[in-house]
């Protein structure tokens, strides 16, 4: 098998990659365990939420904050990256998913607040055209959710939003509602995956519809889970807004992740158009490297048969300890297809749980070119490049950038394996 | 399938798999692959048959196409589950019995072949079709037709030292020997000897209708015959995704049947072995292809090797994203029909958007489904590559 850039992993980082290297026309192949964490997580680009890290308030405008930050920490994926590439990433990133059909709107450059599944607010940088509205702009807000699901309870993210509300000054007057399918499933629990596909239909939308009509005050936001249709979105959420003449803003939910789906699923079509290829379910078992290159890498297929691929360029996406890119022993961490080592102190400090924990920095230090590098800053291989979740030095967690470093070191990695080959 | 257990303890709920399953998007009192595999696995571990744990009613329409399978980051199959719970499912008589009929058509093959004319009038017939409908087989959709041509290799002139035994599978030989014909051309013209073995039904629509024994009962003779060509050098071939899912996957993930291990790592699927040795379509091949990649087929993790040997051509589309909806005998019991059209609608929608003059998949049954559902002609791609060779 014989491509021009090879991506392994499937999680948001490997399929920015693959749709970067894919649009500058090169022939790209994907390999992959499974699919993503995007199925499970909110589907919103975070960029930078807190900074300094463990700064009790989020960050409104974040340009300063990532000067500070390239600056003062220059083994941070934003800092290897530069401001110019993270504004050419999330332009880029803008225009394909507007091209996908599923816009997203906001800027890395200023945080938008939105409210988690349990009613906190977090800051995030982007997200989809079904949570658009701003939660600041609603003087009253209306938490909607189904009796039938199993998993969303508005009367609680209506309290606990009411309550950080208060806290970030917001005079807005929350209230909250049952409403309900008229669905009687007695086979399982339904989740946000079920409503989402339900709402699809008219006549169950138009009966949950009817029933808010009557207690919401037009100019009112809406705040529901996130179920307004899986592949239907537009004709589910424009007959809420319209029929209610109220905006509707999709909040997170527990997995399945109907934003996250959309997303992935997005990017996944895109690709498929572009005739790139996955090979899920397969599995790397070594590498063919000789004098500071990646020759080709040895991936077993179901059957146990050995297939070879061969390219100019690898890009590494493999999503760290979570993701399974880096498998962790008691004192020690390997990373599981090249070997390469890895930076930083692997333990939790037990000491204070919610203080900077120096492991979630560990992970894969890289040249400018996002090029793996030892010790001594000497490149190992100079044709495969690190993105995501795998590299050293950033707490996704605690700065909230998880999906903003994937999106940017995505995209670096892939136009940099297009470029070079 | 003591074998399984140990993935177990990888699923953590995730819900990746649910986002992935084609039924629960057009049938929404369906479980799902977690809580019918792993999770229903999890309550069996605990007391057996003796305890809280009870096969339900809605196993039955799992589909077998194991798109839960892949989407798992963590290396559970729960497809796999299903399929074992699935065995143990009381399911009322008659539905058992109509299962079985569906699941045995090899059977039959060879005797409704021989008897071609005869056997597709009677089939055809409407007295036949009445008594299918009462059994719980739809009369909505037209039954597939015996070929009566017989499957020949005639042998090249000159002797090759690249032997390949082909696993032609039930659909090439009772209903479309031209898949066959086609792929034995291709296989010669890669400079293979080409052999037809006996062999069983890979035993795909026993195991996706809950007849786990009958279906091991079948592998064991196909890997005793195929290990015996696979130590004179053989390659084992099929031109049906399915199958070739069977003897890769599931004969050793599934039954751990001893041989299975090494007989897999030996099977080929046409396109793999003719991409591997060079073959690429030749002339431009005109007005458009649209090639939908069955489930099987991605589940084997080979990419789309026939897409590869279609490069250049104008106007290819793949289609990974959408499921035909037939998934085999599932297509044509009575109470699923209309789920199995409804599965399929996107895809309906996206061939006839397309306009493209030819339509292509690897799977006998998502070509039955997809001729009747867009009424389109859907040749299998060797089809396709060989007429551009002929050019």
């Amino acid at each position: 098998m014989q491509c021009d850039v090879l991506v392994i992993g499937a999680g948001f980082s490997g399929l920015m990659a693959a749709v970067t290297a894919a649009d500058r026309n090169k022939k790209v192949a994907v390999i992959a365990e499974g699919k993503g964490n995007l199925y499970a997580a909110a589907g919103f680009i975070d960029f930078l939420g807190y900074y300094p890290r463990l700064a009790r308030e989020p960050l409104k405008k974040t340009t300063r904050a990532l000067q500070e930050l390239i600056t003062g920490e220059p083994e941070h994926p934003y800092a290897i990256a530069g401001e110019k590439t993270i504004r050419e990433a999330f332009a880029y990133f803008s225009n394909l998913m507007a091209a996908i059909g599923y816009p997203y709107y906001g800027s890395w450059e200023q945080n938008r607040l939105l409210p988690t599944a349990v009613g906190a607010i977090a800051p995030t940088a982007m997200v989809p055209r079904t949570a658009k509205p701003h939660l600041e702009n609603y003087p009253k807000v209306l938490v909607a959710g189904f009796q039938e699901q199993g998993d969303f309870f508005p009367f609680l993210v209506a309290e606990n939003l009411q309550e950080q509300c208060r806290q970030f000054n917001l005079p807005t007057e929350i209230e909250a509602k049952w409403l309900e399918l008229g669905i009687n499933i007695t086979t399982k629990e339904i989740n946000s995956f079920d409503v989402a596909l339900m709402l699809e239909n008219k006549e169950i939308r138009e009966r949950a519809i009817a029933q808010l009509k009557k207690v919401i005050k037009p100019g009112t936001l809406l705040v529901i889970p996130s179920v307004l249709g899986v592949y239907r979105w537009p004709e589910v959420l424009s007959s809420f807004e319209e029929t209610l003449d109220c905006p509707v803003m999709e909040i997170p939910t527990l997995p399945p992740s109907v934003m996250g789906f959309r997303l992935a699923e997005g990017l996944l079509a895109y690709l498929q158009r572009k005739h790139v290829e996955f090979y899920w379910n397969c599995e790397i078992k070594k590498v063919d490297t000789a004098s500071g290159e990646c020759r080709g890498v040895t991936a077993v297929a179901v059957n146990g048969r050995e297939i070879y691929f061969r390219a100019r360029n690898y890009i590494l996406a493999t999503g760290g300890v979570l993701g399974g890119g880096i498998k962790v022993g008691v004192t020690d961490a390997e990373e599981r297809v090249f070997n390469l080592p890895v930076h930083g102190d692997i333990r939790v400090h037990d000491e204070d749980f919610f203080a900077n924990q120096p492991y979630a920095y560990a992970g894969l230090r890289v040249t400018p070119r996002l090029q793996p590098k030892d010790q001594q800053d000497r490149v190992l291989y100079r044709n495969v490049f690190i993105a995501g979740r795998n590299l050293y030095g950033y707490d996704p967690f605690a700065e909230k950038s998880g999906n903003g470093v994937a999106l940017v070191t995505g995209y670096l990695a892939g136009a940099l394996a297009a470029r070079g080959s | 399938m003591k074998q399984l257990e140990k993935m177990l303890d990888f699923c953590l709920k995730c819900n990746i798999c649910y986002t992935q399953c084609p039924v629960i998007k057009k049938e929404i009192n369906f479980p799902g692959p977690k809580y019918l595999g792993p999770e229903l696995e999890r309550q069996w571990l605990v007391g057996g048959n003796a305890g809280d744990y009870k096969a339900i009613q809605e196993l039955s329409y799992c589909t077998n196409c194991q798109q839960c399978n892949l989407a798992c980051p963590h290396g559970v199959k729960p497809a796999y589950f299903n399929l074992k719970h699935k065995s143990s499912l009381v399911l009322p008589l008659k539905d058992r019995a109509r299962d079985w009929f569906l699941a045995n058509i090899y059977i039959f093959g060879g005797l409704g072949k021989t008897l071609a004319p005869l056997t597709n009038t009677f089939l055809q017939a409407g007295l036949l079709r009445g008594l299918f409908e009462n059994v719980g087989i739809t009369g909505q959709r037209p039954l597939p037709m015996y070929d009566r041509r017989r499957i020949k290799v005639v042998a090249g002139d000159k002797p090759s030292a690249k032997k390949a035994v082909y696993f032609i599978g039930c659909y090439a030989s009772y209903f479309d020997t031209g898949v066959a014909g086609a792929t034995i051309k291709l296989l010669q013209h890669a400079d293979y000897q080409v052999e037809i073995a006996p062999l069983k039904c890979c035993g795909t629509p026993l195991l996706s209708n809950g007849f786990l024994k009958q279906a091991r009962r079948l592998a064991e003779i196909n890997v005793a015959r195929l290990l015996a060509y696979l130590d004179k050098g053989y390659k084992v071939v099929t031109s049906c995704p399915s199958c070739a899912l069977a003897l890769k996957e599931e004969y050793k993930e599934i039954f751990a049947i001893e041989g299975s291990q090494r007989l897999a790592a030996g099977v080929w699927d046409v396109g793999e072995l003719l991409e591997a040795e060079g073959i690429k379509a030749k002339s431009p091949i005109e007005g458009g292809v649209y090639y939908h990649v069955p489930c099987h087929l991605k589940a084997q993790s080979i990419g789309l090797p026939f897409a590869r040997m279609m490069e250049g051509t104008d106007n290819l589309l793949i289609n990974y994203e959408w499921c035909c909806g037939m998934a085999g005998t599932f297509g044509y019991k009575k109470e699923k029909y209309n789920l199995s059209l409804d599965m399929g609608s996107e895809l309906f929608r996206s061939i006839k958007e397309s306009r493209y003059r030819y339509v292509i998949t690897d799977c006998g049954m998502c070509k039955l489904q997809i001729e009747h559902g867009t009424g389109y002609q859907v040749l299998h791609p060797v089809q396709l590559i060989e007429k551009s060779l002929a050019h």
